[in-house]
């Protein structure tokens, strides 16, 4: 059966095709999917797979010039035809104009959907120089983005017939501001940027995972040796006994999530074996052959039944299924509600969502060394390398130091990359064979087993006086964690802490609890939980603002918190607290898009228009904790500079904002500093790519490490002492080799010292934050983003359907380091946010793919207009905050705010389906 | 993640040569077109045959004739049909069905004939083994019992194709080609309400060629619904053909509805029009009618008494349409595409 049925191909003997201008002849069998033969045969994966099924746009190729999806493209249908991948786009090494849009642009953020969308837009190019942006959508339907929100790549496609070239680097002293193009933007737009399951070593075995088909069950496991005995290419089969320390969890005292399930599994899709062996023989395995006995037991699903008295525990030790409770209070709440002259409360629900990001998680480790100088190197997708090595340790018992992560490039991860997925099962089978273990996850995989955003219930009471001012709040906030803490403690801290809303509220009392079920572990998603509590807040304040009949944006602005106002949790901010002026900047849309909607609803029955407003705050960095990052930027002794950094971009631009915040801080020019990332044997900890935090606080980092290698600098070319502060003194490094000198000038003068030695600058910084007191009091955060959106929607009465028309977005970063990064930020959040309000609903055992769960396509995205908010934050790298997560925060709340103005319903519950909306307009049901 | 295992694979030049060799592997066999929908299934292991008849290079199904009206090849890509000008002058409702077909990479691949022969679909199927062991099966593929009505005998998957409901309106009759001759059914008759059995065709049989009556005096369209702007199934299609009196006076109509039904459902709501005027009355009540007789199930995506309730809105957008009102904003609205 292994050799190719050459003559079943009718009339040509041989497969053969030609691949980007020359010809290949194919030794898959004929039903192979095109996909795999470009990635495993033929070793071009910059065609990426994101789900298999046809569901995803990312294995996107030109088959004789046409756009087609390679992953349901059986290779024989391609035989004698030419199939173009996206590395046949640049000619000659040169960037075709396409590729050269979307590095100008920023079209491509973790990049792994670009070779897709490239291949789809090259199609429609090909046949349409100059396209509108109707058809740029359409042509580009097929392709899914979870990160940019769809814009910029728009933009790029439309800019295409114009020529463009990326713009040169900016100078010295010029790069903080400008809007520089990724400098780690080239390989993702010519697919050769490596992903996870990009660089897999050819003799590398390969892992299944078994996964428990319940919610919840006991199992017992047979003879397992027999299996691997009887199965050919089957090496092992790993169980909970073979884990040395069978736990692994995001907090240094949880360690409650096995790495195989022992005994008992406590959600659908939970790791129960896991199979090593050939690629071939693990993949064709029968599954149902394994002898596993599952027993299955009731589960417990839904808050109701977690918080029921009595209710069966999901962990043994938790009474009550309770994970955490946090909370906050200042002031006497109850009392000052009496006082009120008007209050309103609500009670708001929202569902599982699902990260679903384009590429599923993958990785590959070894086992490098022998003895005591053994060592676990682990290749893998992850948003937070340090904290993987640690986990791996734990799990390992092994020490950190003997765990290397190297991250490869991340598809994203909006936060569901933080914890851990194929890391410790292949870093454990490579550990036990002594061979190289790689695992791919599949999308339903992906989709099962790894973290939600958490479902939430909030209560919401808010009462102000009769001048609208904000006496009283009161907030509980229920979450669903699934069966695992995993990153559950900080939404439920995070979420008290923020229930205020960015307003200043003298009395305040808020609660969050997570609670545990039989569901996959909820865990970190952009925002943790803030913007369930965000769209309960402003839902309220939409109702307190009505009641006195104040205008809804004035209502936010008489209470917006501004520097020198104090916080629920008693921290008078300093400075950088812009919501006012970003509702100031909203202003004259807030009252064209009321003009406007007044008169399209005047002329209309079926359809009604609506503007709403959200607002959100956010702290950036981990909650009351040390939360430092450690930067080093160097110069060898041949003049290379180097920045080492273990803040890991994924997608987000960090690499290239600390690069411009290094190149000013330094006084070099942008385009001289290399980057090493990530590696945790190259580089200092950073910290996790989360909480909106690695501008703020790698990026500070990063600012005194390149000072401190200026200052270095200088000395050794016997500069005077604090010189090194004064800008007009240009910096150089001339030369390379043995000829490498620094240079320094000024005013005509220049002084050049050969380079002995190589010589590094370490930055590190930890924003200044205190533990909370029994009450929730102290400094939480070192700095907070504030942000304000309006939505414009059309809502169908008959249908109960909602389209956003337009989002402007309004968000003080304290600094735009890189303006299209951060407008790249803000649209993807927004579009986030988009699917939050109106489409996603993740249901556990339902939707385990991109057809049942369904994500915005292109065709679902409004017209985003960003406007950067700039009020300095000191502590920052120029004066810059954070902006991740941002993005998605007040965008549900916006959309929610608009369809209760076009309606006059409020929608309490997300996703705001047709069929819910519909009943809520009184539609017969 | 499950690798499609080897094949047979045949790629012949000729439907008498497809025919010949289908007739010779039996059952087993299965036409590979497009592949679009059959690579999916059969890697959730829905269809497992043993060898696979490519229709790719068969040049005599990638034609357009014409015949008493229009004579479509079943190789045609949706590409093809889409961009046609004889099907954009006289059968709209096929040209706007094809066109909101999944997405354009999925259009270029998948053709006509394979839209026609869509498997139906179901929440409960379209998965892979593992998922579908999980619930031990269904009825339709290695189970059996069904799971969206689980005393239900029959399986009630769902027809999802979006061009046959459009061809049907029209009037389209197909042609099947074996290697014991031909025949020619009415489209309408080539599908059963079962979810299995959801095609009359014979697996040794090659549809060859969609047969279009001449269309003067008719106008057709055809509505979908659908979550998204892109990609997505249809949760319910209308197709709606009128043959109108030069005063405006309907003479002949037909209305078929997509995604509600286990077959693409012809319905009777057009003959409330006959003989009158595509009145506001007149459209709401065969709006009624076709509500009446779609029977959504809880087998794909959104509400079903919401998709139910929305059976009439969708009619009344199609007879809008064809009575002559400017529906372009709506169309843009519900499909996100001027069509
Ligand atoms: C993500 C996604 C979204 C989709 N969305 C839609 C949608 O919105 N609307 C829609 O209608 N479809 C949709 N499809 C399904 C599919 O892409 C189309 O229906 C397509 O037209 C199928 O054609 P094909 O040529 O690729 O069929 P194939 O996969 O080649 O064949 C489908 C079936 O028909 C049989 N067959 C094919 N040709 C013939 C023939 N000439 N004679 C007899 N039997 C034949 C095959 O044996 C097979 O059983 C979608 C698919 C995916 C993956
Ligand atoms: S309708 Fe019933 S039998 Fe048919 S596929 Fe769905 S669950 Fe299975
Ligand atoms: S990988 Fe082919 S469409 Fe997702
Ligand atoms: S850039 Fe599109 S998915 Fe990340």
């Amino acid at each position: 059966m292994n050799q190719p049925r050459e003559g079943f191909l009718g009339q040509d003997a041989a497969l053969e095709l030609s691949v980007n201008g020359g010809t290949v002849r194919v030794a898959s069998p004929p039903a192979t999917r095109l996909a795999d033969v470009l990635r495993d045969e033929l070793g071009l994966t910059g065609t990426k797979i994101g789900c298999n099924a046809g569901d995803c746009g990312a294995c996107t190729v030109l088959l004789d010039g046409r756009q087609v999806c390679s992953c349901l493209t059986a290779v024989a249908q391609a035989a004698g035809r030419n199939v173009t991948t996206v590395e046949g786009l640049a000619a000659d090494g040169r960037l075709s104009d396409l590729q050269a849009s979307f590095q100008k642009h920023g079209a491509a953020q973790c990049g792994i959907c670009t070779p897709g969308m490239l291949m789809a837009a090259a199609d429609l190019l090909a046949r349409t120089a100059a396209p509108d942006e109707a058809e740029v959508k359409d042509a580009l339907g097929g392709v899914l983005c979870r990160c940019t929100g769809y814009q910029k790549i728009i933009e790029a496609v439309l800019d295409v017939a114009s020529g463009p070239r990326p713009d040169l680097p900016p100078a010295a002293g010029a790069a903080v501001g400008a809007r520089a193009a990724k400098v780690d933007g080239i390989a993702r737009v010519t697919g050769e940027e490596r992903f996870g399951a990009d660089d897999i070593p050819d003799d590398a075995l390969w892992l299944r995972v078994i996964r428990s088909p319940h919610h919840h069950a006991s199992f017992r496991l047979g003879d397992l040796d027999a299996v691997v005995k009887r199965t050919p290419g089957l090496e092992r089969i790993l169980t909970a006994k073979d884990v040395p320390s069978n736990g692994f969890g995001i907090y240094p005292h949880i360690k409650d999530q096995p790495v195989l399930a022992d005994g008992e599994a406590r959600f659908r899709g939970e790791a129960v074996l896991a199979l090593v062996g050939k690629r071939e023989a693990i993949e064709t395995f029968d599954e149902a052959t394994l002898p596993i006995e599952y027993v299955p037991l009731p589960p417990v699903m839904g808050l109701d039944a977690a918080m029921a008295p009595g209710a069966p525990l999901v962990l043994p030790d938790r009474p009550g299924n309770l994970l955490q409770d946090g909370g906050v209070r200042k002031g006497d709440a109850a009392a000052a509600f009496a006082s009120c002259a008007a209050v309103a409360e609500g009670r708001f629900e929202t569902a599982f969502v699902e990260h679903a990001y384009i590429e599923p998680e993958a990785g590959w480790a070894r086992r490098v060394g022998k003895g005591r100088n053994a060592r676990l190197e682990i290749h893998v997708t992850t948003q937070t390398p340090y904290m993987d090595r640690d986990e791996m340790a734990v799990v390992m018992k092994l020490k950190p130091t003997q765990v290397h992560i190297v991250p490869t490039a991340c598809g994203g991860g909006f936060g569901g990359k933080l914890d851990m997925s194929v890391h410790p099962l292949v870093g454990l089978a490579a550990w036990l064979t002594g061979k190289t273990v790689a695992c791919v996850y599949t999308r339903p995989e992906s989709m099962a087993s790894t973290t939600k955003r958490h479902p939430a219930r909030v209560h919401a009471k808010f009462g102000c006086d009769a001048s609208g001012r904000l006496l009283a709040c009161e907030v509980d906030a229920e979450f669903d964690t699934g069966a695992y803490a995993s990153w559950g403690p900080t939404v439920a801290t995070r979420v008290p802490i923020h229930a205020t809303g960015p307003y200043m509220v003298p009395n305040v009392r808020t609660r969050g609890r997570g609670f545990f079920t039989h569901c996959h572990p909820a865990g970190a998603f952009r925002g943790f939980g803030v913007p369930q509590g965000a769209i309960a807040h402003e839902a309220v304040m939409d109702e307190l603002a009505d009641k006195l009949g104040i205008d809804r944006l004035e209502f936010r602005l008489r209470n917006a918190l501004k520097a020198g106002d104090a916080t629920a949790t008693g921290q008078v901010l300093e400075h950088s607290a812009g919501l006012g002026e970003c509702l100031e900047r909203l202003r004259p849309h807030w009252q064209r898009a009321q003009e406007e909607i007044a008169a399209f609803n005047a002329g209309s029955a079926n359809l009604r228009r609506g503007v709403g407003i959200g607002c959100m705050w956010y702290g950036i960095g981990n909650t009351s904790l040390s939360n430092p990052s450690t930067m080093r930027i160097g110069v060898s002794k041949s003049g290379v500079v180097t920045l080492y950094s273990g803040a890991l971009d994924i997608g987000q631009g960090s690499n290239t904002i600390l690069t411009q915040i290094a190149a000013d801080a330094a006084g070099l020019p942008m385009s001289t500093i290399r980057l090493v990332t990530g590696d945790t044997d190259l580089t200092a900890d950073a910290g996790k790519t989360s909480a909106s935090r690695q501008t703020f606080v790698s990026g500070k980092a990063t600012e005194l490490a390149a000072l401190d290698l200026r200052k270095k600098l200088f000395a050794a070319a016997n500069a005077p002492e604090g010189e090194y502060l004064d800008y007009r003194y240009k910096l150089a490094i001339e030369g390379n080799g043995k000829a490498a000198q620094i240079v320094i000038r000024r005013d005509g003068i220049t002084h050049r010292v050969p380079l002995k030695k190589d010589i590094l600058g370490e930055g590190y910084f930890d924003p200044p934050t205190s533990p909370a007191d029994a009450d929730g009091q102290g400094v939480p955060y070192a700095s907070y983003a504030f942000a304000a959106q309006i939505a414009e929607v059309e809502v169908d009465l008959e249908l109960g359907t909602t389209r956003v028309l337009r989002i402007v977005a309004a968000h003080d970063v304290g600094r735009a380091i890189n303006p299209i990064q951060v407008e790249g930020q803000i649209q993807g959040g927004t579009v986030q946010g988009l699917g939050l309000a109106l489409m996603e609903e993740y249901l556990p055992g339902r939707t385990e793919n991109l057809h049942d769960y369904l994500i915005p396509t292109i065709g679902d995205v409004p017209h985003m207009e960003c406007i950067l908010v700039e009020d300095p934050e000191p502590l920052g790298p120029y004066g810059a905050k954070g902006v991740g997560e941002p993005g998605l925060i007040p965008t549900a709340p916006a959309i929610l705010g608009a369809i209760e103005n076009a309606t006059g319903v409020r929608m309490r519950q997300v996703p705001v389906l047709p069929h819910r909306l519909r009943a809520a307009l009184g539609a017969p049901a | 993640m499950m690798r499609l295992p080897w094949f047979g694979f045949h790629a012949p030049r000729t439907v008498a040569e497809a025919a010949k060799i289908l007739a010779g592997e039996g059952p087993q066999a299965m036409l590979i077109a497009g592949g679009t929908d059959l690579v999916p299934n059969m890697k959730r292991r829905h269809q497992s045959p043993q060898t696979l008849v490519s229709l790719r290079r068969v040049d005599e199904l990638k034609k357009i004739t014409n015949g008493s009206g229009l004579k479509l090849g079943a190789g045609l890509s949706l590409t093809e049909v889409i961009h046609s000008d004889k099907v954009r002058a006289g059968y709209t409702g096929l040209y706007q069905a094809a066109a909101q077909v999944a997405t354009v990479h999925l259009r270029n691949m998948g053709t006509l004939g394979g839209n026609l022969c869509l498997d139906t679909r179901c929440t409960y199927l379209n998965q892979n083994y593992e998922w579908r062991k999980a619930i031990d099966f269904c009825m339709k593929k290695d189970g059996d019992i069904c799971w969206v009505a689980t005393a239900s005998k029959r399986c009630l998957a769902v027809s999802s194709t979006d061009t046959a409901p459009a061809l049907i309106s029209l009037g389209a009759k197909v042609k099947l080609v074996s290697s014991q001759g031909e025949r020619e059914v009415l489209l309408a008759d080539l599908y059963a309400n079962d979810g299995i059995d959801y095609i009359v065709r014979r697996p040794d049989e090659i549809l060859t060629e969609v047969s279009l009556p001449d269309t003067a005096g008719w106008k057709s369209t055809y509505w979908k619904l659908r979550r998204r702007g892109a990609f997505d199934f249809p949760v319910l299609g209308v197709a709606a053909a009128i043959k109108f009196a030069p005063d405006g006076t309907v003479e002949a109509a037909r209305i078929a509805l997509g995604a509600v039904s286990s077959r693409p459902l012809a319905t009777k709501a057009g003959d409330s029009l006959i003989g009158k005027k595509l009145t506001d009355e007149a459209i709401a009540e065969a709006g009624g009618k076709a509500q009446n007789v779609a029977k959504p199930m809880d087998n794909t995506d959104l509400d079903i008494y919401w998709r139910k309730d929305v059976v009439s809105s969708f009619v009344g957008y199609a007879l809008r349409e064809l009575r002559g009102d400017d529906m372009r904003d709506t169309r843009m609205r519900i499909s996100r595409q001027a069509l």
